[in-house]
């Protein structure tokens, strides 16, 4: 299995974070901190970003340099930076939504906007934890949040198996008009994500996936 | 995983008082039905008003509890709370399962159909 850590990330950063337990993130989701400087292979040598050019690769900048590129606005101004460093277990993903999901409503994102993060995000890392490391507890993740006006714009690295094709699958939500005993019981993940998050995007990088969505209420629905 | 039954008459109400249904206790969850509903034969509602939060893998737990109880008990869902019913309307589940406001309408429903 690929044990590779991301770029320019000390290897043991954090080891407290990577405990699996009841509160494996607690202490790793800084509101306010900016983001590493992760610049990704690819951009690496090159200058570190300051958020006055918007990077055309989702590796590197911020994940609101991103979605303003995807948007074709203007690079972001200085937003509120939520990173969050994981071990890939079920229940350490339980504890970094809940710590994630607090500090953002805290800076401001409104419930909408947060239950949709919090629902993408969950299928995200759930497909992280059962696909990319197999069940596996001793791999990580890392999770960068940006909070823009209306926006909340994230992007999750982990080091385990690329995703098949190495693209985002496109699976429609499952076929329910089936006999009660062949209703499905999964294959609802991607779907879901699809359905809540925009601009979706996903690299392999260096022996790292790279997955980054925005998501934003949407008018009119209600959470 | 948090979970209680009572029985009364021919209904079985099984109430969840974990906040979360999720990958982390999907598995729990299933076991729990399973041992709260075994050896009954009427209909199962689940309480899930204190449910704040589902996942896919949550979703997927009850679908199998329901094809546990088998085609002869129903299971029907009371107390969604709004982010939980989210995830049935996007996953067309809200039309797999029959959905009470809560528990009191819920029994009220069996109570007119008998």
């Amino acid at each position: 299995m690929v044990r590779s850590t991301p770029p320019d990330e000390p290897r043991d950063a954090d080891p407290a974070a990577l405990d699996e337990g009841a509160r494996p993130v607690a202490a790793s989701v800084a509101p306010g901190q900016r983001a590493p400087r992760w610049t990704g292979p690819a951009a690496s040598g090159s200058a570190p970003h300051a958020g006055r050019i918007a990077p055309a690769r989702p590796g590197s900048g911020r994940p609101a340099d991103l979605l303003a590129a995807a948007l074709d606005e203007p690079p972001a101004p200085e937003a509120p930076t939520l990173v969050a460093r994981l071990a890939s277990s079920s229940l350490a993903v339980r504890g970094a939504l809940s710590a994630l999901c607090r500090s953002a409503r805290r800076l401001g994102l409104d419930d909408e906007t947060c239950a949709a993060l919090e629902m993408a995000l969950a299928e995200a890392l759930n497909n992280v934890v059962e696909h990319a490391y197999l069940e596996d507890p001793a791999g990580w993740i890392v999770i960068e949040l940006d909070l823009m006006d209306g926006w909340a714009a994230c992007r999750v690295w982990d080091g385990g198996r690329p995703m098949p094709r190495k693209s985002i699958p496109t699976t429609p939500f499952p076929d329910l008009s089936v006999p009660l005993d062949a209703l499905p019981e999964g294959g609802f993940g991607w779907a879901l994500i699809h359905s809540l998050a925009e601009h979706l995007s996903y690299e392999r990088l260096e022996g790292c996936n790279c997955l980054t969505f925005a998501v934003r209420a949407a008018p009119g629905d209600v959470a | 995983m948090d979970m209680a039954a009572d029985t009364q008459g021919d209904v079985t109400i099984v109430t969840v008082r974990s906040e979360r249904i999720d990958a982390a206790s999907a598995i729990r969850f299933k076991d729990r039905m399973r041992e709260l509903t075994e050896g009954g034969d009427g209909r199962v509602v689940l309480d899930m008003a204190a449910v704040d939060f589902i996942d896919s893998s949550g979703l997927g737990a009850i679908v199998s509890a329901m094809k546990v109880l088998g085609p002869e008990r129903k299971l029907e869902l009371a107390g969604l709370t709004p982010k939980v019913m989210k995830v049935f309307r996007l996953t067309r589940m809200d039309g797999v399962f029959t959905l009470h406001a809560d528990v009191e309408a819920a029994r009220a429903h069996g109570a007119s159909a008998a």
